[in-house]
């Protein structure tokens, strides 16, 4: 599960806009996807296979719990902005995605392992984890740093590096 | 006696031609320096807050465990309008907790891994003047056009306005 990048402008060397504004569209959706994969599987190294993940992308808290209780799925990663002021997940404007709702969720859930690919999401986890005892629950431990290669003329995501870093976990029985 | 003159002359005329300076571009004539920090401060005052202030602004928790060295924050502001970057005369300023930094012909990176990254652009509608601010690594010159970081911290548009000498920074609602 993805939450949307930022909007950003497109700029050179000295500061001066190259382009329109970079943001996820449905003309460079697919774009996005294909680069986020690829960065997955670096990042992830021989830990996981997500060449045959399915890729949502959570406009909404809603299609979280959603996704999350459809009961296909034992492995879910959350790749997305958190807020560490208020221990919450944001995979869009508004749409904040709290420990206890997340919890209600993957109660309900097959869900075996859920990792948070969100920036500063150690206590989210330690929020977390204790409300789902047999989840186990992964964190990155230090600050998530992403690059990302944008084709200035038709903003498709060229690719997109997240900066290598080991997945730290909590509770669960097995990963 | 007078052809030697009208010789002498024109060669002194043939040689001002040759050394005389190329008539300069027109430079479009920006704020004074000191109104660009005002501009600066204008933006970082308006967007850097807590998400609970602003949900859609630069999360300032964020922004401080990124680009703070000590109790000073840097950041990187560039102003553009048309094509060229505006030359601003002073280097970098001071407003609050932020070291603004303008100076893009001698540019060196800030002590913090990351810096805000301040943009300030003529609007594509063609009137007044509209700006981006996110975080970005501090050595961000060095990337090829389209490279960025995805800034962690958010990222706001938004437009500038002066009103009785005093900017004003408006963020967008996304």
């Amino acid at each position: 599960m993805y939450g949307d990048p930022p909007k950003m402008a497109l700029f050179d060397e000295r500061g001066r806009k190259v382009s329109h504004a970079f943001e996820l569209t449905a003309s460079n959706l697919l774009s996005f996807q294909n680069a986020l994969r690829r960065a997955l599987a670096a990042f992830l190294g021989t830990h996981l296979e997500v060449a045959g993940a399915e890729l949502v992308r959570l406009k909404d808290a809603e299609t979280f719990v959603r996704v999350v209780k459809s009961g296909h799925y034992s492995h879910v990663i959350y790749y997305g902005h958190a807020i560490k002021e208020l221990n919450i997940l944001l995979p869009a404007l508004g749409q904040n995605l709290t420990p206890s709702r997340m919890a209600q969720a993957l109660k309900e859930s097959s869900v075996e392992h859920f990792d948070i690919l969100g920036c500063e999401g150690a206590a989210i986890a330690a929020e977390l984890s204790p409300q789902v005892p047999k989840i186990r629950v992964g964190y990155l431990p230090a600050k998530r740093e992403d690059d990302v290669d944008v084709d200035v003329a038709t903003l498709r995501v060229r690719s997109l590096t997240i900066q290598p870093q080991t997945i730290q976990h909590f509770g669960g029985g097995h990963r | 006696m007078f052809c030697r003159f009208a010789v002498t002359t024109f060669l002194v005329a043939l040689s001002a031609c040759r050394t005389a300076s190329p008539i300069p571009e027109p430079i479009e004539v920006g704020p004074p320096s000191e109104e660009y920090c005002q501009i600066a401060a204008a933006i970082l005052q308006t967007t850097v807050r807590s998400y609970s202030e602003q949900p859609s602004g630069l999360e300032r928790a964020c922004v401080e465990g990124r680009a703070r060295v000590g109790s000073t924050i840097y950041v990187d502001a560039r102003f553009s309008r048309k094509v060229d970057p505006e030359v601003v005369e002073r280097s970098e300023c001071v407003t609050g907790p932020y070291h603004v930094r303008f100076d893009w012909k001698r540019f060196v990176p800030a002590p913090s891994p990351e810096v805000v990254l301040v943009l300030v652009y003529d609007a594509e509608s063609g009137s007044g003047t509209e700006f981006n601010i996110r975080m970005e690594r501090s050595t961000w010159p060095q990337n090829q056009p389209g490279v960025m970081a995805m800034s962690q911290c958010g990222s706001v548009f938004g437009r500038l306005d002066k009103a009785d000498g005093q900017w004003s920074a408006t963020a967008a609602s996304k």
